[in-house]
């Protein structure tokens, strides 16, 4: 299962990235335009995406959405 | 031979660490945040290594730490910011005009009032000033830690105890301690405002923005972030609200480097070397008897010395140094209010490095010998 994760800003997509790498994801940071926000980020790792949210959430990382790749963030 | 005793204005040499990150970051990064191809991967992935760098050093989160251009860019950021609702700060009297001039600026355009504080050789007297200078409309506390005069450090944990306990925002010039003295947000500083070039030994063009968040503030510049790009005004969250434009990248490399430079050698250590130093010239100086130090008894000290030769004008005495292959900075070092207090139209003023060495600080202190029986 890939989770996406989606940031407002590259900052919060890279301490995204080290919070989850700590916790032993190994994610990526994959940049985005949608047509509301403009540019932000995403980080896509393989877990479960109820976790992840959590994880973050707890970590402080304002993360906006959360998704399963298929569902799109 | 070049013998830099300049560096409260800017560390010279640079750590060999330093030049490499930056000669690396040169070869490998593209832009940050402004795209998601590797040469800008690589730029945020350097820009994020600097934010948690320095937020591991004073005490923050990593996304409260905003890289400015240079200590005066980030202390107009907080002060501007802080103006922005008006009322009345207090400063120093021993501010450098990164702190003076801002707020002179706000309160020559009606938008601030502002009082000096006399800072005394003795904490307690300097912290009960403080206290007493405060007013029911006063909404900030905005000073250096350390004189880049003299040296004099101020009693900035009791300043950070008493801004908590009236609701005080402390914004803290650390320009001349960082590096030498252990500072932290949990010294009780909301906006701790620093360069990123001297004791952190990051390249010019570097300076840190470090906040709690308890204050927010207003950008001083609009522009691109990289982040938000249907907004038609600045994001409304840290760092991207305060760095408008293409990052220094560049610079950010080096400081991080910096920062891995004096973590190893170890401030305390970084401390007793320069100080060491400084008491040397001084022992050396007062077997001159034309020669004025301004230290006081009971004030402590970082490690800055400020000197005059008998009548010899202070840039004088630093043209004739510089002749011998000494740089010291002499003049006001923009700090008129530090001047005015000492009572001094200028002073030649010592600082050394991690990187300076006991035998160059003797032959300095031969050289002002020499000077000195000349006048």
């Amino acid at each position: 299962m890939i989770c996406k994760a989606a940031l407002p800003s590259e900052t919060y997509a890279q301490k995204a990235q080290r919070t989850l790498a700590a916790h032993g994801y190994r994610a990526e940071i994959v940049r985005r335009t949608d047509r509301r926000e403009g540019c932000s980020f995403l980080v896509r790792t393989a877990g479960d995406c109820e976790r992840i949210h959590q994880l973050l959430i707890r970590e402080g990382v304002p993360v906006r959405t959360v998704a399963m790749e298929r569902d799109g963030p | 031979m070049i013998v830099n005793f300049d560096n409260a204005a800017t560390t010279w040499p640079k750590p060999p660490a330093v030049r490499l990150a930056v000669e690396k970051a040169v070869a490998r990064c593209g832009s940050a945040g402004r795209g998601g191809h590797p040469l800008a991967a690589r730029g945020s992935a350097v820009m994020y290594a600097a934010r948690e760098a320095a937020a591991g050093l004073f005490g923050a989160a990593p996304e409260h730490v905003v890289l400015t251009m240079n200590c005066t860019h980030a202390l107009n950021l907080a002060i501007q910011g802080i103006a922005a609702g008006g009322g009345h700060v207090l400063i120093s009297d021993l501010e450098h005009n990164s702190v003076l001039r801002p707020v002179y600026a706000m309160a020559k355009a009606g938008r601030l009032r502002y009082s000096i504080v006399p800072v005394s050789p003795s904490d307690e007297e300097t912290a009960a000033a403080f206290a007493r200078a405060v007013r029911p409309d006063t909404r900030a506390v905005i000073c250096t830690l350390c004189s880049n005069v003299t040296g004099q450090l101020l009693p900035w944990r009791a300043i950070g105890a008493l801004c908590r306990e009236r609701g005080l925002c402390f914004i803290a010039d650390g320009a001349q301690v960082c590096g030498t003295r252990p500072v932290s947000l949990a010294d009780g500083i909301h906006i701790l405002c620093t360069a990123g070039h001297k004791g952190l030994y990051g390249i010019t063009g570097t300076g840190l923005l470090v906040t709690d968040g308890q204050f927010p503030l207003p950008p001083l510049l609009h522009g691109g972030s990289g982040s938000a790009s249907n907004l038609p005004e600045m994001p409304p969250f840290l760092p991207d609200a305060l760095e408008a434009g293409t990052p220094a990248i560049i610079g950010a490399a080096s400081l991080t480097a910096g920062i891995r430079f004096v973590q190893a050698h170890g401030m305390a250590h970084i401390f007793s070397h320069e100080t060491a130093l400084c008491e040397h010239l001084i022992e050396r100086l007062r077997q001159i008897p034309s020669v004025r130090i301004y230290r006081e008894a009971g004030a402590q000290y970082a490690p800055i010395v400020s000197f005059n030769i008998g009548e010899m004008s202070s840039e004088d005495a630093a043209a004739a140094l510089a002749e011998r292959g000494f740089c010291l900075r002499a003049g006001l070092h923009c700090a008129p209010l530090a001047h005015r207090k000492l009572g001094s139209g200028g002073t030649v003023r010592f600082s050394p490095s991690v990187f300076s060495r006991m035998e160059d600080t003797d032959r300095l202190a031969d050289a002002v010998a020499s000077l000195a029986a000349r006048t």
